[in-house]
């Protein structure tokens, strides 16, 4: 791991350098249909996991994140090794990859078109896109919408789906198939434990998908389910407000905002139930064009 | 300026100010006016009387004011005053 390894996602290009050793173990894991890059090719970030120093290599050990030779957050305990890397690597690409729109929602696709669930943390975006990835749809990101600006096709950018607290288990009953990575506990959002892609996702992860279906997922134990078309208005404010660059990139994310708005059918999906809230995104995709 | 219609309002960027604002179907319907060219208060007044709802109508020119009044505030429009 100190030369590093190199990981496509599709949109981007990662080069991943660690003295933390059990990092290897997990990474291998959770990123097991991955073909290995050539770690001195391109890449469009390079970050650097690295164990505490001083004291802190040994007592209560600590890891920290380096990226363009500055350090990012404060010290992580080094058990919780793989979710500091990727929260890491969230933070560096949603600064690199400016040139796109990035919009903070979870995407997947199929029969050519992409559903996409924008949303605030802990509303239960990633368990709807991890579901919806293990019965039959192509996932394309768990937490960037990357919106290609030159033609509005939404680019893969594939990595593990990141589960926290009771959803892990969820999904993990849901879909016994998945492989679920090791379970770290006591991290700052609670236990988290990573959804690896499957092949086929891997395999595809340079193929765009054109939006048709905008959903806005929210997980509530006390709701059946429920399904409402959204103002068009409204659903521009928020895929707005989900965006990680729609400031910076002014009239270029208005432009693709307005597209999105324009070209998708838009909707709000309360859910408890897994298998009915996968059923209705089946069945709203199939009405779209 | 850029406006897109979203069924009876409207997103616009304004690439001044560099905002982005959602505007209801009265104001969707006079910055749209207002873009065709230069027009009065009471152009506004008879524009909103003819899509009010019966009851509404004699309000129309108190709902004129505040929609021009909010849309001065943002910008999206400039007011002249004549004589």
């Amino acid at each position: 791991m100190r030369d590093g390894i190199g990981l496509d996602f599709g949109a981007a290009r990662a080069r991943i350098r660690s003295d933390v050793h059990e990092l290897g173990n997990v990474l291998a894991d959770i990123y097991r249909s991955f073909p290995l890059e050539e770690p001195a090719g391109f890449f469009d970030v390079t970050v650097r996991l690295r164990r505490g120093r001083g004291l802190r290599r040994y007592l209560r050990s600590q890891i920290e994140l380096v990226f363009d030779g500055e350090t990012l957050f404060a010290p992580f305990p080094a058990d919780t090794h793989l979710p500091m890397l990727e929260w890491g690597l969230n933070h560096v690409l949603a600064q690199r990859l400016g040139f796109h729109l990035l919009l903070h929602a979870g995407v997947v696709e199929r029969d050519g078109r992409a559903v996409i669930m924008p949303a605030l943390p802990g509303s239960g975006k990633s368990t709807l896109t991890a579901a919806l990835a293990t019965r039959g749809f192509r996932l394309l990101s768990d937490e960037f919408g990357v919106v290609r600006l030159s033609d509005g096709l939404f680019l893969p950018l594939l990595r593990p789906v990141a589960l926290k607290n009771e959803s892990i288990e969820l999904i993990a009953t849901f879909a016994p198939q998945a492989t679920i990575g090791p379970r770290f506990p006591k991290t700052r959002k609670g236990t988290v434990a990573h959804m690896a892609p499957d092949d086929d996702s891997v395999a595809r992860r340079h193929e765009p998908a054109r939006p048709a279906l905008i959903i806005f997922p929210r997980y509530d134990p006390g709701v059946e389910l429920e399904v409402e078309p959204e103002l068009p208005s409204r659903a521009f404010g928020r895929l707005a407000v989900n965006s990680f660059d729609y400031e910076m990139l002014g009239p270029a994310a208005f432009g693709a905002v307005s597209r999105l708005v324009s070209s998708c059918r838009v909707y709000r999906l309360v859910y408890r139930d897994l298998d009915r809230a996968v059923a209705a995104v089946r069945e709203l995709l199939s009405s779209c064009r | 300026m850029w406006i897109v219609p979203l069924e009876d309002e409207a997103v616009v960027f304004n690439p001044t100010s560099w905002e982005t604002h959602v505007l209801n179907p009265a104001a969707s319907l006079v910055l749209a006016r207002a873009q065709s060219g230069e027009c009065a208060v009471a152009d506004i007044e008879q524009l909103l009387c003819d899509v009010l709802d019966q009851g509404e109508r004699l309000r129309a020119g108190e709902h004129a004011e505040r929609v021009l009044r909010e849309l001065v505030s943002l910008r999206l429009i400039v007011e002249r005053h004549t004589g």
